[in-house]
């Protein structure tokens, strides 16, 4: 077992951390909601510099590791930018979205030429059209009407990449939430003390960080099988199930710790929140990614200390 | 990066599942069952993998161990967990006796014990619940009074104590020292059960025979040779233990094993309550694997430094995984499902399961206290 990060790919998460809090991080997706300009005259050049559109993940362990971990330091501040649609695709092709069925929606699809739209349910890929400029609505912030073009060629490993690339991007904005609820559980005092000392809220700030390390923890084990060729269908909708229910269990528990201020759009946990519902519902929800990885264990098994076979019936 | 076993570890689970095959009777559900041939069973088992040098392979050479890389030790544990655990009671004392005595012990202690427990000859109970002292450990009142000049008297009661009945030791907890904050002044004492003054009444319940059992200190005799440790300053070896033993049991990797069992009793026709219980199952496969792979976590972090968080991070997921797994095991065999007889599928073991996991997130620690435990370190309060 080999559980490090490659040095070059720590470095680059570093440095896309440093460059996006240097243009002032959740602020700045605040800012790109109010002005949605801001993406092309800001953001354009720094996700250019930063060399977001030369890594492939299909490269090998570094390049993986830096597009996951870039990933996740653009999730910390929920970057307006369809930065895992970028990722998964091959380096300098067209961003690469997931669908089941006719989507009519995506998030930033003003700001490319052309896109690609992968449909889960049968692999098939198509040209996704965006339909004007951004629409914004309070969960779908960035959304942009969409409609299927034509047939196109599917990028390898289209699918599970994308999800696995999904699931840092939300882990790194559970791991903001995280840590918010922790240092204001400290400060906030309530009945003459910090209300970390109340078991109520040690309950939520223990299942929530629980839940961020589970997705974590299952992250990691998925990209190692992506970046090793092993990572299966099933795989990826458990993994997609895992980011699911570990986003649930942190947003909602963050804002029972952070109470009426949570709320507020002051707060940045408020901006992550509905950042997030997008990448959560698209391409399936929680019971249908569940039931998507019900159907692919039985297709593929499922590989545990004691596997699970493929079912006879399944298979077949 | 790679989380799949290397050569030693893989080659270490098919030797160890091979041996589990030749060597276990058919049907064998543990050591704690009714009647001698579970507990007869297990002291074979534990003879072989000591002739194998697999017994305390994750002892250091100097003690009689292989050095065994915590992957190797993270890969026995395993494989031994996921089929009924059959080194019963010696688990204990391999897993956190007798680390805590090569850690804490004096050379005599040493000498006395670690041969011992490495041949399987001695068997240990925990003495550190007591009737007012469970997830407050160190609320606990057992007495140590001074009777002479080397000599102490033990009195007070202990609950809770699994094998009491079979062991011939017992790590004992005791209150030297009552003029302090309560985690000063406790001190460990290794103290022989059949020594006059000690009493075990076993306590019958849902778990199985042997588990639980309530033992009983009157005036029982030791000596400071028999402290392990320095004197008042117990609390740093029941910190020293409860992280081993709090990682000890891979209860995830049986866990695997009866949802990998449990596959081939699913429904495979299309009503809605069969893709129900496929998709429940297929969703615990995959929280199996992260409760895993947060135990990994835990045990790399272990490794390079203390983490007291992630162990009770990952002990909470794999206890309430453990619950999960029960229930939904019965859902898929019904009815079958809880009975215990000749009959019932997969030998009988779901009913057991389900049983003995109501207890996981009570033992060695509540989750409650694990919560507590996550949120402290995650809020930088210093563990006590």
């Amino acid at each position: 077992m080999k559980r490090e990060w490659p040095a070059d790919a720590l470095d680059f998460e570093a440095s896309v951390e440093a460059a996006l809090r240097g243009r002032g991080g959740i602020e700045l997706t605040r800012a790109a909601e109010a002005d949605p300009s801001l993406r092309e005259s800001q953001l354009r050049p720094l996700i250019e510099s930063l060399g977001f559109a030369e890594i492939d993940f299909r490269l090998g362990e570094i390049e993986a590791a830096a597009a996951a971990l870039g990933a996740k330091a653009a999730g910390r501040v929920v970057t307006p930018w369809p930065l895992v649609a970028q990722l998964a695709a091959p380096a300098g092709e067209p961003p690469v979205y997931l669908v089941a069925g006719t989507p009519r929606r995506a998030e930033h699809l003003d700001l490319f030429e052309s896109a690609l739209a992968v449909d889960v349910r049968d692999g098939s890929c198509r040209q996704l059209e965006g339909l004007g400029p951004v629409a914004p609505m309070p969960l779908d912030p960035f959304g942009v009407p969409c409609r299927l073009g034509e047939p196109a060629r599917c990028p390898v490993d289209a699918v599970v990449g994308q999800v696995v690339l999904s699931a840092y991007w939300v882990l790194g904005a559970l791991e903001t939430a995280t840590s918010l609820s922790a240092a204001y559980a400290v400060e906030r005092n309530q009945f003459d003390r910090p209300i970390a000392s109340f078991g109520a809220i040690q309950w939520r700030l223990a299942d929530l960080s629980g839940a961020q390390v589970a997705l974590s923890e299952l992250a990691g084990f998925t990209l190692a099988k992506l970046i090793d060729g092993s990572a299966t269908l099933a795989d990826a909708w458990g993994l997609r199930l895992t980011m699911i229910e570990s986003a649930e269990a942190v947003l909602a528990n963050a804002h029972q710790v952070l109470g009426a201020i949570g709320l507020c759009e002051e707060h940045d946990v408020t901006v992550i929140d509905r950042h997030l519902q997008g990448v959560l519902r698209r391409p399936l929800g929680r019971i249908e990614t569940n039931a998507a990885l019900a159907e692919r264990v039985g297709a593929e098994g499922f590989d545990l200390l004691y596997p699970v076979a493929p079912r006879a019936t399944s298979a077949a | 990066m790679t989380f799949a076993d290397d050569k030693a570890v893989s080659n270490l689970r098919l030797r160890l599942r091979r041996m589990i095959e030749e060597n276990l009777p058919e049907g064998f559900r543990g050591a704690f069952v009714e009647g001698t041939a579970g507990q007869e069973a297990a002291n074979d088992f534990c003879r072989r993998l000591a002739e194998e040098n697999l017994l305390t392979m994750s002892w250091p050479r100097e003690f009689g161990g292989a050095d065994a890389s915590i992957w190797e030790q993270a890969a026995l544990r395993e494989e031994m967990w996921a089929h009924h655990e059959p080194r019963g009671a010696q688990y204990m004392g391999l897993n956190w006796v007798g680390p805590s005595i090569m850690q804490f012990g004096t050379p005599e202690q040493r000498a006395q014990h670690l041969p011992a427990i490495a041949n399987a000859s001695s068997t240990w109970c925990q003495g550190f619940s007591e009737p007012e002292a469970g997830s407050d450990l160190a609320s606990l009142r057992l007495r140590a009074q001074r009777s002479g000049e080397d000599e102490w008297l033990l009195s007070g009661q202990k609950i809770w104590t699994s094998y009491a009945s079979l062991a011939q030791w017992c790590f004992l907890t005791a209150r030297t020292d009552n003029s302090g904050s309560k985690h000063h002044g406790i001190t460990i004492f290794l103290v022989p059960m059949d020594r006059p003054g000690v009493t075990v009444r076993k306590i019958d319940s849902m778990l199985g025979p042997h588990h639980l059992n309530e033992v009983f200190f009157d005036e029982v005799v030791a000596s400071d040779a028999e402290i392990l440790g320095e004197r008042d300053k117990g609390w740093d070896v029941i910190r020293f233990v409860l992280a081993h033993e709090r990682i000890g049991i891979a209860r995830y990797a049986r866990d695997e094993r009866i949802l990998s069992l449990l596959a081939e009793y699913l429904p495979d026709d299309e009503r809605p309550e069969s893709e129900a219980l496929r998709a429940a199952h297929a969703r615990l496969l995959v929280k199996a694997r992260t409760a895993r792979l947060m135990n990994y976590r835990s045990i790399a972090s272990t490794a390079s430094a203390d983490a007291p968080g992630g162990v009770s991070g990952a002990r909470l997921a794999t206890t309430l995984l453990d619950q999960e797994v029960a229930a939904l095991a019965l859902e898929v065999l019904g009815e079958e499902g809880l009975y215990a007889d000749d009959l019932a599928p997969l030998d009988a073991w779901v009913e057991e399961a389900w049983r003995y996991a109501r207890s996981a997130t009570i033992a060695s620690g509540t989750s409650e206290v694990q919560r507590l435990l996550v949120a402290r370190a995650m809020t930088r309060e210093p563990a006590r």
